[in-house]
This record gives C-alpha cells, sequence and structure tokens, in this order.
C-alpha cells in the first residue's frame, strides 16, 4: 500500500491537501483533508448579546466578511422578525455584489488563471499577460473599494448593522463607483474571452446535485428559499438539505444529501440553477458560450466570469435606483430582542452560506454554521476519486496525477480556513 | 564667552552665569542637563523652529509658574528655570502624545530603523500608546458617549484613524485595549462623567480582551465586579 501526497495546495485560500492511497495499482481511497485547525466560533459566541454577533462572526473569513456579515444580520433579523426598509436592502445588495466581484477576480486572475494558461503562478504571468494581471489588480480594487464605500471598510464592514446602516454613503461616492463601474466591464468582458478561449480538463459530475438560494426578482445572492435540483425548501429548513456528519481525516465536516449524495455549491451551481435571472449582458453570455448548463466542474471559472458581468451590471442598476430615489438619512431600526431561533442564508462567492442562531434573552444559546466550502468538500472527494481512477488506469505518472488533484481543488475555490465548528468531547 | 556683561540665573537651583545672548536651552545643555528635543539642531543657530514643544521648561516657582520652550527662550537675569519638575514631567508626555497622534506608524517602511528618537522618547515618557480618542473627529455632543452608546474609544490602541466611530458605530476594542493605568484612570473619569454603566463597559471589553488582564485592572480601578 502506498500513499500519494499533494502536500499543501498552493493558490487556494487556507491549508488543505489531497492524499491517494494506492494498494497496488488498485486505488483505494481518495481523501481530501482539510488540515486547518477548528477556530469554535460556534462556541466562541455562545453567551454574547445578540448585536455582537454579526461583529464576530464577519471575522470567520477575510475574504467573504460582508457575506459572513449580513447571514448573521439575516439569521438576527429573521428571529427578532425586523423588517428593514428597501433602502437599506439594496445597499446590502450593492455590499454583497463588492465582496462577490473582489473574491471572484481573486480567483480568476490570480488563483485559477495560472492554471489555465500554464503558468506555476500569477507572477510568472506577468511576462506573458502583463495587462491580464494589472486588469485583475485593478478589478479587484473595485470589488474592496465597493465595500469600503457601503460598509465603511475594505474588509469587515463595521457599518453594516442588524436593522440598517450606521452611516451612509454620499451620492457622490456612488456616482464615482459607477463610473468605475462602467469600464471594469470592459475588462470583465476581456477576462471571459481569455477564460473561453483556453481549454480546460473534460470533468463528468456524474451526480448532477446542485443547490443554490432561490433569488427574488434579481440575480441577488440573497433569498428565503433552497434550491436543491428542482426541490424548493424554506431556509428554517436547511437540515432537510444538507446533513453534516464528522470524519476522521479531516476538520471540516462532511456534507451530504438525505441521501448521502454529494452537493455542489457555487458560481456554477447558480448559473445552472438560477441562470434566467441574470441581467442581460450576462444572460447573453450565458447563452452564446454554449457550454451551459455545464456538469463540468472545471467550468466553475468561467461561472464566476459571467457572474462578475452580472454583479457589475446589477450594481450600475442599484446605484441608480439608489441615486434616482435620494439618500435618505436612515438610521438602524430599534430592535426588540426575543426568544427565538433565526436562520440567515446568503449566497457568498463559494456557495450557500448558513447561519442558524438561536437566542435567549436577546444573548446566544446556540449557532450552527454551514460554510460552502464544507459543502463542496465531499464532493470535490467523489470527482477526485473519479479521475484519479481513470488517469490510474491510462498508467499517469504521479507527478500528472497530483498535479491534476491540485488543478481541481482549485478549480472549486475553496475556502478552507472558515472553520467553524463546534468539537465535542466524548467523556 | 564673549565679553559683554554675563547675567546670573538659576537652572534647577544651581546658579550659573550665562551669556545674554543664549538661550535656555544652550545654557543647560552646557551644563550637561538632559532636555529632550526633536526639532533642534545645532547647525541651525538663528533658526529655532519650536515646533516639536518638547523642550518645555517650567519658569518660576509655586503660583507664579509658566511653561516655555527652553530652545526659544532667552536667558536674563534672575531667571529661574526648573528642567524636571512632575508638572514638566507630565507636560511633555502630553506633548508626546499629541505628537504621536501625528505621527506616521507605519514603521515598518520607515528609514529610521532601529534607532529611532521617538521610540526612546515614547519610552522615556512611559507613553504606551494613544487611545482611538486621540483621532476620533467626533466632539462634545457627537461623540458617541453622550449619546449613551457604550464606546471602547477611550480604553482602545489607536491607530485605526478610528474609522468605526467615524461611521457611527461604536468602537469595541479590535485592536486590544491599553494597559497603561493613567489611560484606565481617565477612562474611567470618562464613563463616569458620561453617567455610563461600568457593568456594561467591562461586558464590551470581554469581547477582544478577555484575558489581557486589562479588565481586572479597570475593575479595580472602577470599583465593579467582574
Amino acid at each position: 500500500m502506498r500513499e500519494m501526497h499533494t502536500g499543501l495546495i498552493a493558490r487556494i485560500e487556507g491549508h488543505g491537501n489531497v492524499s491517494i492511497v494506492l494498494r497496488g495499482n488498485e486505488l483505494e481511497n481518495v481523501k481530501m483533508q482539510v488540515v486547518e485547525g477548528s477556530r469554535f466560533f460556534e462556541t466562541l459566541i455562545k453567551g454574547r448579546p445578540w448585536y455582537e454577533v454579526p461583529t464576530i462572526l464577519m471575522r470567520i473569513c477575510s475574504i467573504c466578511t460582508a457575506d459572513h456579515n449580513l447571514a448573521a444580520i439575516k439569521a438576527v433579523e429573521n428571529a427578532f422578525e425586523v423588517e428593514v426598509s428597501e433602502q437599506t436592502h439594496l445597499l446590502r445588495e450593492l455590499l454583497m455584489h463588492g465582496s462577490i466581484l473582489e473574491s471572484h477576480f481573486l480567483h480568476i486572475f490570480f488563483l485559477s488563471l495560472p492554471d489555465l494558461l500554464g503558468f506555476p503562478s500569477a507572477l510568472a504571468m506577468k511576462k506573458y499577460y502583463p495587462e491580464e494581471l494589472e486588469k485583475g489588480f485593478r478589478l479587484k480594487k473595485l470589488g474592496n473599494d465597493i465595500q469600503r464605500v457601503v460598509g465603511g471598510r475594505a474588509i469587515h464592514p463595521e457599518n453594516s448593522k442588524v436593522g440598517g446602516f450606521t452611516s451612509l454613503p454620499t451620492e457622490n461616492r456612488l456616482a464615482n463607483l459607477k463610473r468605475r463601474m462602467v469600464s471594469a466591464i470592459e475588462d470583465a468582458l476581456h477576462a471571459v474571452d481569455l477564460i473561453l478561449t483556453q481549454d480546460y480538463a473534460e470533468i463528468k459530475d456524474s451526480w448532477k446535485i446542485y443547490s443554490s438560494l432561490m433569488p427574488g426578482r434579481n440575480y441577488d445572492y440573497f433569498g428565503d428559499r433552497i434550491l436543491l435540483g428542482e426541490r424548493v425548501y424554506e431556509i428554517s429548513k436547511y437540515k432537510e438539505v444538507i446533513v453534516e456528519s464528522p470524519i476522521s481525516h479531516s476538520t471540516a465536516k462532511r456534507s451530504t444529501t438525505k441521501e448521502g449524495k454529494p452537493i455542489m455549491v457555487g458560481s456554477l451551481a447558480r448559473l445552472n440553477l438560477i441562470w434566467d435571472k441574470l441581467p442581460p449582458m450576462a444572460k447573453d453570455l450565458y447563452k452564446n458560450s454554449g457550454r451551459f448548463p455545464s456538469y463540468n466542474p472545471m467550468e466553475n471559472i468561467l461561472a464566476q466570469a459571467i457572474e462578475t458581468i452580472a454583479s457589475l451590471e446589477r450594481c450600475i442598476e442599484i446605484i441608480d435606483e439608489i441615486l434616482s430615489r435620494g439618500i435618505k438619512n436612515e438610521k438602524p431600526l430599534e430592535i426588540k430582542p426575543k426568544n427565538s431561533k433565526g436562520v440567515g442564508a446568503v449566497e457568498a462567492p463559494r456557495g450557500t452560506l448558513y447561519h442558524d442562531i438561536e437566542f435567549d434573552e436577546g444573548k446566544v444559546k446556540a449557532c450552527n454554521i454551514i460554510t460552502p466550502t464544507a459543502i463542496n468538500t465531499y464532493h470535490m472527494e467523489e470527482i477526485l476519486r473519479k479521475e484519479v481512477m481513470g488517469m490510474l488506469s491510462e498508467e499517469k505518472s504521479d507527478a500528472e496525477i497530483k498535479n491534476m488533484a491540485e488543478v481541481i481543488v482549485r478549480a472549486y475555490d475553496p475556502c478552507l480556513s472558515c472553520s467553524a465548528h463546534v468539537i465535542r468531547v466524548k467523556e | 564667552m564673549s565679553s559683554i556683561r554675563k547675567v546670573r540665573v538659576k537652572i534647577d537651583d544651581l546658579e550659573v552665569l550665562a551669556d545674554p545672548e543664549e538661550k535656555v536651552l544652550d545654557v543647560c545643555r552646557r551644563l550637561g542637563i538632559h532636555i529632550p528635543t526633536l526639532c533642534y539642531n545645532p547647525l541651525l543657530k538663528e533658526e529655532r523652529p519650536g515646533s516639536c514643544r518638547l523642550c518645555m521648561v517650567a519658569i518660576g516657582k509655586g503660583e507664579k509658574v509658566y511653561y516655555r520652550e527652553a530652545c526659544k527662550t532667552p536667558v536674563r537675569s534672575g531667571l529661574e528655570v526648573y528642567t524636571n519638575t512632575p508638572d514638566v514631567h507630565s507636560l511633555r508626555r502630553d506633548i508626546v502624545e499629541f505628537l504621536l497622534a501625528r505621527h506616521r506608524r507605519n514603521c515598518w517602511d520607515c528609514p529610521i530603523s532601529g534607532n529611532c528618537p521617538f521610540v526612546e522618547l515614547c519610552r522615556d515618557y512611559d507613553v504606551e500608546g494613544l487611545t482611538v480618542c486621540a483621532e476620533c473627529p467626533l466632539q462634545g455632543e457627537e461623540c458617541l458617549l453622550s449619546r449613551g452608546e457604550i464606546c471602547l474609544g477611550p480604553l482602545t490602541y489607536f491607530g485605526c484613524g478610528a474609522s468605526c466611530t467615524k461611521q457611527g458605530h461604536y468602537c469595541f476594542g479590535c485592536r486590544g485595549l491599553v494597559p497603561h493605568e493613567d489611560i484606565i484612570k481617565s477612562a474611567v473619569e470618562v464613563y463616569k462623567s458620561k453617567g455610563i454603566d461600568l457593568q456594561k463597559v467591562v461586558e464590551r471589553m470581554e469581547l477582544f480582551s478577555y484575558s489581557s488582564g486589562v479588565i481586572e485592572k479597570f475593575c479595580e480601578i472602577a470599583g465593579v465586579r467582574r
């Protein structure tokens, strides 16, 4: 029996590796190991007052801060039955798009594009693709700046609270952002073209189980219902969609459907399920690319690129709407704490993020967080198992297999440091 | 020394003869009395900006005391100078704090690496750091504490540019709490004068500084139980 190790995979967020166990020439097991230590956020917030919950939970991640913030806020608001104003909702959507843009551009330009173009890292691309890199930096900065204008800081948006925003962006700054977005669309379209011209590995996902939130009128990454393939669930019943179980080789729990099948969430899942909600330009791209609906996880990067166009289009619409209404000077709503339980979910860049928080006299009694990467890990493992098996039968070398494994893992854009779970020690 | 008539001045209870063209700082330097300076440069004889104000000394004693920059004050007959009274020390400490509030703090890319006079000053005058209030633009009625919000600004290390309080959000102490006793004392006074429940302040401090030891100090000074 021998074991192949990829070592820590580079160009992903967090620490993880793939270990391939072979018996002779037969594949015994493929393990996607998340070696990040648990950070116990679920226990950390026990006993803390409700208003601190978004503040603490958004520190789970520094890439999807706004998403964790908004998911926590939605959980608290659902628990206390708070209805926010239309303006707050629009600003939150804008904040969300900022986070999506920042994360997607980071992944497209700096983490995955080197794989597609055949470079070891983004820095090695500098000589041959200097313009693309520059565009990447500029676009990612735009995502950060949206969060800075709306949320008050480039990361950890302290401005966005339960019930509203403590301070509002000025019309001037929003108009400025809009100008930059208009020119950013061209750059982002260039990225889509670049990705479309590349060939990537043909990998078949035979389960085809995708999940995302069901949006309202727009492609806005929010929603009160969960889509699992054709089926629709209320978000409070998320435990019927995702069943979690701890596994020995990884600090991330394994998430499956009730039937024990792997689920995929993220850009590809969203596009496959809710593409008809896309804004016009992104919808055209979706249709004309000829690749969708796609069951190849490697195409996640193309899906991300299309989503960035959708986000930019939608951002411009939102800013126009806010400016045409004029910014009303609203303060966060007064909150009356209750003894209740709330589930908040948003579509983070990597997929559906659930925060489930139970309150007792305004303090947190229990909390459960399911992060998108944790949902994707099992899917990743199963795809790897199939691919490695195929490569072994073709008698590929170890180095090739390891490289392939890394490329597949990276395509999912995993964010492994979202270790939020509780470990229960048996006495 | 020139041949002009000397004047008799008293520095730290020590009578000395000085040239009337000299400034207090020059006399002190000649006597080997240490007075901190940042903007003083011996090469610029006539042009003394007197802008760092670190060379403050006490002139006179008791009721009639006043404070002047030693580098700009000419000596005159009968001048009584005290360079190191407790009041002078605390005044200089305030000045170090003021300078620090406006100083760039990107030490990692500063050309003066490892030999920084400013760091020495902070050490000499026991300045452990400033609080967010030093950077916060909200004053008077605008102050979040006046509005009844429990803000940790008076206790938290500065350097963030008061990014939260500027947005109208109370400071929750993410940069850590300053362990200096004076700062804790003045914070307790501020909270008391604004009528804020100290018990709730302690609750809020626990978020980022649960085991830093500052909460114990705060409880002791404020007279509350954790």
